[in-house]
């Protein structure tokens, strides 16, 4: 057979083998183990105790916080890198001021918005009270202000009510 | 009940079937985390390196009921205990087994007369399989109890039950 | 560092009215103070200068039947000096009642809510007096000597 069937039939047995080895082991599971669903068994978990409120409760919006500043300069890394590799021939052909400044352009934009993060505490997990963004957290509960607490909502935790 | 459970009657496939069946769960026996009082250090010194559960393959003590096999209550049960005890036995999922480590949860120990919180023994409120006697028992004797509780496992069969 | 005897002679000055009896020699010095006035001879006891037991080491309540009264003990320790003290209240056994001390050392909010859930005596102004070793709706009060064993609890029998 020619050379790309043969590739196309080695990567469908892969595919196959892989398929069967794990729908393979479920099924086996699946006639093997006991089947008892239903009574005290599907209660949520909370080592024995009866539960408070529901399992899904809000997340800490400092995480958001953290995964937004993240995923902007891991960009920013990601960008450097073909910058990085082409740069020499830049210089080599004489656009290499060009091309200097313009990544340092480039840069500046991303700098600036690390200044206003810096400046306004939005990478410190425990802030401080500034002027400026106390009036306007003032309601909000799920952000975290002066005192320390976590970003709780719920107050019967005896970290909220020492 | 498992799918191929009951429906086969007892033949040399079956016995194959069973034997390979009850080799995997007996020597993998996950204990769940519950020492509550005295026999719990035993347990612990089972667990550690002169005594080594491990070689049974239940050195991995899991502390959720739903990844474990066997809750081995090693320690008094109180009534505010119990409870919790009852709850977390349900729900683990089968096939679970129990082992009532120590005096106190065979039949309430040392406090059976004048305990005035203590469950007379844990088999009022979960079905124990295997009792294990002293207080505390030696790690040897927690390690015989395991030994019996996989006999008992190796007992087991998915043939037809005669009725 | 002071003679337990010393102590006494301290806490007469202070308020005479308040001892009911002392013992400063054997094992276990101590003063027997009238209930109502636990917490001024409190106060005394953990800011006077040369006192400072500022170590509430433990709490206990005894229970005499004979006598019907239910004690109650504090036993004290001063970090600073090292002398160890005790001041016990005798309470009426039907309604034993008592100031908290809770406001002056913290370690008692613990210790009075055992000594509640255990003998029955009321401390007044707890900021949070419930049951803390048995569960909380458990009948009655299990270390005093006329405590009756429960039945069943909670679908469990007592004795099988």
């Amino acid at each position: 057979m020619s050379e790309s069937t043969r590739f196309a039939v080695e990567m469908l047995l892969f595919a196959g083998v892989g398929t069967a080895l794990g729908a393979g082991a479920l099924l086996l599971g699946k006639l093997l183990r006991p089947s008892n669903p239903g009574g005290l068994k599907g209660e949520i978990y909370e080592c024995g105790e009866p539960t408070i409120g529901p399992a899904w409760v809000q997340f800490d919006l400092r995480f958001y916080v953290v995964a937004l500043v993240f995923v902007v300069f891991d960009v920013e890394i990601a960008l450097l890198y073909p910058w990085a590799v082409v740069y020499k021939d830049y210089i080599a052909r004489g656009l290499g001021s060009a091309a200097f400044w313009s990544m340092v352009f480039f840069l500046g934009l991303i700098f600036v918005g690390f200044a206003y993060l810096w400046r306004f505490g939005y990478l410190d997990w425990v802030r401080a009270v500034s002027p400026t963004k106390s009036e306007l957290m003032k309601d909000n509960g799920s952000l975290m202000i002066g005192s320390g607490r976590g970003g709780r909502n719920d107050e019967s935790s005896i970290i909220n009510n020492p | 009940m498992a799918l191929i459970e009951g429906i086969f009657e007892p033949g040399l496939i079956v016995t194959s079937v069973d034997w390979v069946l009850n080799w995997s769960r007996k020597r993998s026996i996950f204990p769940m985390t519950f020492g509550i009082a005295c026999c719990a250090i035993e347990m612990i010194a089972t667990g550690a390196s002169r005594f080594d559960i491990d070689r049974f393959g239940s050195g991995a003590f899991r502390a959720t009921p739903r990844q474990a096999d066997l809750m081995i209550v090693a320690g008094t049960v109180t009534f505010k205990m119990a409870e919790r005890l009852r709850r977390l036995w349900e729900q683990m999922a089968e096939p679970r087994f129990v082992i009532a480590m120590g005096a106190c949860a065979i039949s309430g120990g040392p406090y059976h007369l004048h305990g005035y919180h203590v469950v007379k023994g844990v088999d009022q409120v979960v079905p124990v399989d295997v009792y294990i006697p002293g207080c505390p028992p030696r790690p040897e004797a927690l390690l015989e109890g395991l030994m019996r509780l996989q006999d008992k496992i190796s007992a087991r069969t998915i043939a037809k039950q005669k009725q | 560092m002071m003679t337990p005897s010393e102590i006494v002679e301290l806490l007469k000055q202070h308020d005479a009215a308040s001892v009911v009896s002392a013992v400063a020699d054997g094992p276990y010095p101590h003063v027997v103070l009238k209930p109502e006035k636990l917490v001024a001879a409190a106060g005394f006891l953990k800011t006077e200068p040369r006192l400072q037991f500022d170590l509430l080491r433990c709490i206990s309540a005894i229970d005499w039947p004979a006598r019907n009264i239910v004690e109650v003990a504090y036993d004290l320790i001063s970090t600073s000096f090292g002398h160890a003290f005790a001041v016990k209240v005798e309470l009426d056994r039907a309604d034993p009642q008592v100031e908290s001390v809770g406001g002056i050392w913290p370690a008692a909010q613990w210790h009075e809510r055992e000594a509640f859930d255990l003998m029955g005596v009321m401390f007044l102004h707890h900021p949070d007096l419930r049951r803390i070793l048995m569960p909380e709706d458990w009948p009655g009060h299990p270390l005093r000597k006329d405590y009756q064993d429960v039945v069943e609890y909670g679908g469990l029998k007592f004795n099988p």
